[in-house]
């Protein structure tokens, strides 16, 4: 296992009981990177970044953070000194100010930043002497990242940062995550159910669905390997003997995994009247992924 | 003068960047020997990956359209407008081949689309199966 | 200390002394109003004997005037106040509910690098040393007002009744914490209510289970009477509370958040 990697797990595991949340998670996520983690409710993503983070025990398989075993109490909380988290639960119920859980948080991180401190508390307008208890929702979320963000860390683990943010706050979250791995070489593992902010800023996808990993790839290889050829036929489309295609009266659609030249070249000998390929959007790949136990 | 890629485009973010970089140097947006905002400042102002950004400006580096000059940054290249006659040679043959679409009978919408999924087939070609 | 354990005793205060003031505020009362309600004839105001305390040896008490102070404060003020306070501070800091995992901003604390042992450790010593000083500031005010009725209650024996009470308190602290680690806050606080009651009840009743009760020793019978100090019950119950402080740790510490 070395070290170029941010994230490394291979097989990982997790059962509660008789209930497998998380059956054979293997990722490799490089440093400086930000990658995307996206899955449907239930794949197994908060289980996982809980399994990363020493919240949560791991049933079997290995994982690596920063080079540092998650399993090992020692290296986990070295991870923990060395990693952001913001996690699903966003809520501080400690009557303590955001100034005072600023200061509180950093006694704990050598490597705290202050000068990025004040620059998000500024830039997500989080008043000092606000109570961090009573915070709105949207704010809460900024609260719990300015709080990773300010950290010094080299990685960052979010579990859906930008869940209830407006557009402008999302975009602000966004730059700033962008800022901070121009800045310092921060590698950013992201869950979310925005996709087109995701599109924006990963240059890597892990798709989960159902516990198993279903795709760990650089985002530009993934686009390029999925593409959408719509054939239209003079009568009843011929079945070409492609499993994903759709018949819709003359129309034949056709999903191509790296394959479509040999689609295009079939569909073109079978006299097709029009051939059109067209690109999936990273939604597009992500429903087609995720299908489950429905495909 | 760069403006954030388009996701659905099916052209990566640095291929798009680079066909930015290449158009505005073609416009004269940006001139032979002048400087161009630094990978970070990119990636903040478009709010993108500054990997991508790094690879669009490798690339660029690489074609000669650029040069990156150590502790200063990305400057256009002064052999520069080597794009401008590769996109005068082309233009004609563009030209002829839409008139005759037109002349077909195809419009714009229609042209447009071909052309795009022409370009997919070519750009997919050169990795080889 | 590091600048980080400051900062995690701070936090636990921050999270306790909801409970503690009002605790305090309520035992300082309680001493008070010993003082004002003071009876002629005392033995009338413990007819069926205090919780651990039998009515016959109420009864062979008459003799000494303080008798009353002793009974009602450490026999009962002291011994009620610090059990329901024991049962309000007792805690992890980390778990709210048995299944739903962590209680809100628990994540949080978890994801610092903190072990479990040691955040949970500090919150547990927290809690221990704010009972230890309520029962010590109500206490002084107690012996310090016994003058205005007349009689004496010298610091030195009541520093000997605090450390039983506190001794003995600390077994229940202990058993509250472990309920809190496994059950969950809202759990501990129904099962712990439920069994201090019962466990008074039938300390009060019975007199087989009276001899051998933690409320027996936090009364400081024997003490009071004797001048003997149990020693034996003393440490039992420090080495209790430790054994169930530990188990909770560990139990905190195997849990999946």
């Amino acid at each position: 296992m070395s070290s170029e990697l941010a994230i490394e797990t291979q097989q990982l595991r997790k059962s509660f009981g008789a209930k497998d949340a998380v059956q054979g998670l293997t990722l490799a996520v490089p440093r400086g990177s930000i990658c995307g983690f996206l899955g449907r409710n239930g794949a197994g993503k908060t289980t996982t970044l809980k399994m990363l983070m020493g919240m949560t025990k791991v049933t079997g398989g290995e994982g690596r953070v920063l080079g540092l075993r998650i399993a090992d109490a020692g290296e986990s909380t070295e991870i923990r000194r060395r990693t952001g988290f913001v996690g699903e639960d966003k809520r501080f119920p400690w009557s303590i100010t955001v100034a005072e859980l600023l200061r509180f948080t950093r006694a704990f991180y050598p490597r705290w930043r202050p000068d990025l401190a004040e620059r998000y508390r500024r830039a997500f307008q989080l008043p000092p002497g606000a109570s961090a208890g009573r915070l709105s929702k949207g704010m809460r979320s900024r609260l719990a990242l300015l709080l990773a963000l300010a950290r010094g860390a080299e990685l960052l683990l979010l579990d859906e940062p930008t869940e209830g943010l407006d557009p402008s706050t999302t975009e602000e979250t966004l730059q700033a995550l962008v800022s901070l791995v121009a800045e310092q070489g921060t590698t950013v593992f992201f869950s979310s159910h925005q996709l087109a902010g995701v599109e924006q800023i990963a240059d890597r996808i892990c798709i989960v669905d159902e516990g198993r990993t279903v795709v760990c790839d650089a985002l530009d290889e993934l686009k390029a390997g999925y593409r959408r050829v719509r054939l239209v036929f003079d009568g009843e489309p011929p079945a070409l003997g492609f499993e994903t295609a759709r018949r819709d009266g003359r129309t034949l659609s056709v999903l191509a995994r790296g394959n479509a030249d040999e689609i295009v070249a079939r569909a073109r000998a079978m006299n097709a009247r029009s051939v059109d390929v067209q690109p999936l959007t990273l939604k597009e790949i992500f429903l087609e992924s995720s299908k489950g136990a429905e495909s | 003068m760069l403006f954030p890629p388009n996701p659905s485009s099916g052209v990566p973010a640095y291929r798009q960047l680079i066909d930015q970089v290449r158009h505005a140097i073609e416009t004269g947006a940006l001139r032979p020997g002048e400087q161009l905002p630094g990978t970070r400042k990119v990636a903040e102002d478009l709010v993108m990956n500054p990997n991508t950004v790094a690879k669009a400006y490798q690339e660029l580096e690489h074609q000669g359209v650029i040069e990156m000059r150590k502790g200063l940054g990305a400057f256009v290249a002064r052999a520069g407008s080597r794009g401008g006659d590769l996109v005068q040679k082309a233009q004609p043959v563009l030209r002829s081949a839409m008139e005759r679409m037109a002349e077909i009978g195809l419009h714009e919408e229609q042209m447009r689309r071909l052309f795009e999924s022409e370009l997919i087939h070519l750009r997919s070609r050169p990795r080889g199966e | 200390m590091s600048e980080a354990d400051k900062m995690l005793w701070y936090k636990a205060w921050t999270e306790t002394r909801w409970f503690f003031w009002p605790g305090m505020t309520f035992l300082a009362a309680s001493g008070l109003a010993l003082y004002a309600g003071y009876p002629d004839d005392y033995a009338t105001r413990f007819p069926n004997g205090a919780i651990a305390v039998s009515a016959e040896q109420v009864r062979a008490l008459l003799h000494d005037g303080r008798a009353y102070i002793w009974l009602s404060w450490f026999g009962t003020s002291l011994l009620l106040g610090l059990s329901f306070l024991a049962l309000a501070l007792a805690s992890t800091g980390l778990v709210r509910s048995p299944d739903s995992g962590a209680a809100p901003g628990v994540t949080y604390a978890l994801s610092m690098p903190v072990s479990r042992r040691r955040l949970a450790g500090v919150r547990m010593a927290t809690g221990l040393l704010e009972l230890a000083a309520a029962a010590i500031v109500s206490s002084v005010l107690v012996c310090a007002l016994a003058p205005t009725q007349g009689q004496s209650f010298p610091f030195r024996e009541g520093a000997a009744h605090v450390l039983l009470a506190v001794s003995g308190v600390s077994a229940l602290y202990g058993l509250f914490v472990f309920l809190s680690a496994t059950l969950g806050e809202v759990s501990k606080a129904v099962a712990g209510g439920a069994l201090l009651f019962l466990y008074g009840t039938f300390t009060f009743l019975t007199s087989g289970v009276r001899r051998l009760s933690v409320f027996r020793l936090m009364t400081g019978d024997t003490y009071f009477l004797r001048g003997e100090v149990p020693w034996l019950g003393v440490v039992a119950c420090v080495a209790v509370s430790a054994a169930l402080m530990y188990a909770s740790l560990r139990v905190v510490e195997r849990r999946d958040f």
